[in-house]
């Protein structure tokens, strides 16, 4: 007797159960992006800059240009752009880990397929960071509206940041869907090593990935895409592409994502101190 | 339904949890198993319904091989160690979600389970005010609420009155009627040695001579 469950299913399950279960970590999260948001206006304001919505948004992920070891030069970390990524990856926390070792193990069951409930959780997690994202793009608007200043979803000429094309699409594949990219495959690492290891040393990877993508400019270390500092399309000195960063972290997500699903298939559920 | 266990032997971390196992399982039965904390017992049960996976040998259900043809056995029921709940829910919001997934059971059904441990269906306390007693109560309903036909309890009677107690042995003993297949483990060799058609020592990981009672 066959007894699956569809996948859409586990994946309301994950919705509802990880958003419970995580809801004082997203509006942790909410503070944390409203003290963001006014940080940047404050910077905008001190500098005499009429920001945009689009500004905002490029301010927290504009990043630091290459860094170069000379004697003078002081290495710096992108303080907005880490906070950012830092609180989407807490709201991802040790949820998909806590499931399958208390509440969940009955639903991991009645799954009737490892590999199920492991695309369930990787479902979960790509909904989990786009929520976060336009849950950032929310709440910019929402501050600047409280700024008196006009909200309009719109690109224009009197944006502060330059950019190399004028194309929208290109725009907002630079702006936004990059980083989309590199938050999701950044969260699939973490939830992979949250899972078969431990959450928190996922979240030590993050953290080590991100200052080591500030330190070195190099393809593979997919924190460097973050930063519109870095890319072509805002900087004339920027050396990474959308199009080379969103082949890199395709690459990596379905690699982890395909890992995690055999190793799944291996994993022993044990409790802690097994 | 039958369960075969041939040759199970598990290894964690080095150490050898699981040694050689060979049994043999069958519905419309109890099978009780008795040994000292950490003698393996909730290992083994973990193994039955596929949490963990045999370094050698395997476990078939039906001919089907857990981990090769299958990932767990197609139905089951699981009280292994704690039971873990959501803590901000009722205990019949509790059971309701899990239903959802796979929609098998009316709201009434999982009321008439939740009554038939004992506890109040229509109980509005969160499950972090359960006690200890209610919190078994609520694992075991959830463990049974779906008639699963493989049913796997480890120390079910832990924290409960002997009201409790004496709901679930009735219980296990009804289910084992409709021809249920039950493993459960207990330190209490009074209540195992009543409910269980045969029983099993478990020491060290490996799992002695049949006792049939």
């Amino acid at each position: 007797m066959k007894s699956r469950v569809p996948l859409r299913k586990l994946i309301w399950y994950d919705l509802r159960v990880g958003t419970k279960v995580n809801i004082y970590r997203y509006l942790f999260a909410t503070v944390i992006l409203v003290f963001i948001s006014e940080l940047v206006l404050l910077l905008a304001h001190d500098n005499h800059l009429s920001l945009q919505l689009w500004d905002l948004f490029y301010q927290i992920f504009e990043g630091l240009p290459e860094y170069t070891k000379e004697r003078e030069s002081q290495f710096q970390l992108p303080v907005l752009l880490m906070m950012f990524q830092l609180f989407m990856l807490f709201t991802i926390g040790s949820y998909p880990k806590q499931d399958i070792c208390g509440y969940g193990r009955n639903v991991f069951l009645e799954s009737g397929s490892r590999k199920r409930w492991w695309g369930s959780k990787c479902v979960w997690l790509c909904v989990n960071i786009m929520v976060y994202y336009v849950l950032a793009i929310f709440i910019l608007a929402i501050c600047l509206w409280v700024q008196g200043s006009p909200v309009s979803f719109k690109v224009t000429d009197s944006m502060t940041f330059q950019q190399v094309g004028k194309n929208t699409v290109s725009f907002f594949g630079n702006l936004l869907l990059l980083p989309l990219l590199v938050s999701e495959t950044m969260g699939i690492l973490q939830l992979f090593i949250g899972v078969f290891l431990r959450p928190i040393w996922g979240y030590g990877v993050s953290i080590a990935l991100l200052v080591i993508s500030a330190y070195k400019v190099n393809p593979l270390l997919i924190g460097n895409y973050f930063m519109m500092a870095r890319n072509r399309y805002f900087s004339l000195d920027g050396k990474l592409s959308m199009t080379e960063g969103s082949i890199v972290c395709l690459i990596l997500f379905l690699g982890i994502m395909i890992l995690g699903s055999w190793m799944m298939g291996r994993y022993d559920i044990l409790n802690k101190g097994d | 339904m039958k369960v075969e266990v041939k040759n199970l032997s598990k290894k964690i971390r080095g150490t050898m949890i699981l040694q050689d196992i060979n049994l043999s399982m069958t519905s419309g039965h109890i099978y009780g198993l008795r040994g000292k904390n950490g003698s393996g017992k909730t290992m083994f049960m973990r193994c039955l319904c596929g949490l963990i996976l045999p370094s050698e040998g395997g476990v078939s259900i039906d001919g089907a091989y857990i981990g090769k043809d299958i990932d767990f056995p197609p139905s089951v029921g699981v009280l292994i160690e704690n039971p873990s709940f959501l803590n901000s829910y009722t205990g019949f919001q509790n059971l309701q979600l899990l239903a959802g997934i796979k929609g098998k059971i009316s709201d009434e059904e999982i009321k008439e389970m939740l009554a038939a441990v004992g506890l109040e269906p229509e109980d509005k306390r969160k499950y972090k005010k359960y006690s200890l007693g209610m919190k078994q109560r609520l694992g075991i309903a959830c463990a049974l609420m779906e008639s699963p036909d493989m049913i796997l309890l480890d120390e079910p009677i832990n924290a409960l009155d002997q009201k409790g107690v004496e709901l679930v042995k009735a219980l296990l003993l009804e289910l084992k009627k409709k021809d249920k297949l039950i493993v459960v483990a207990c330190h209490d060799n009074g209540e195992l040695e009543y409910l269980s058609d045969t029983i099993y020592a478990v020491e060290n990981g490996c799992i002695g001579p049949e006792e049939k009672v």
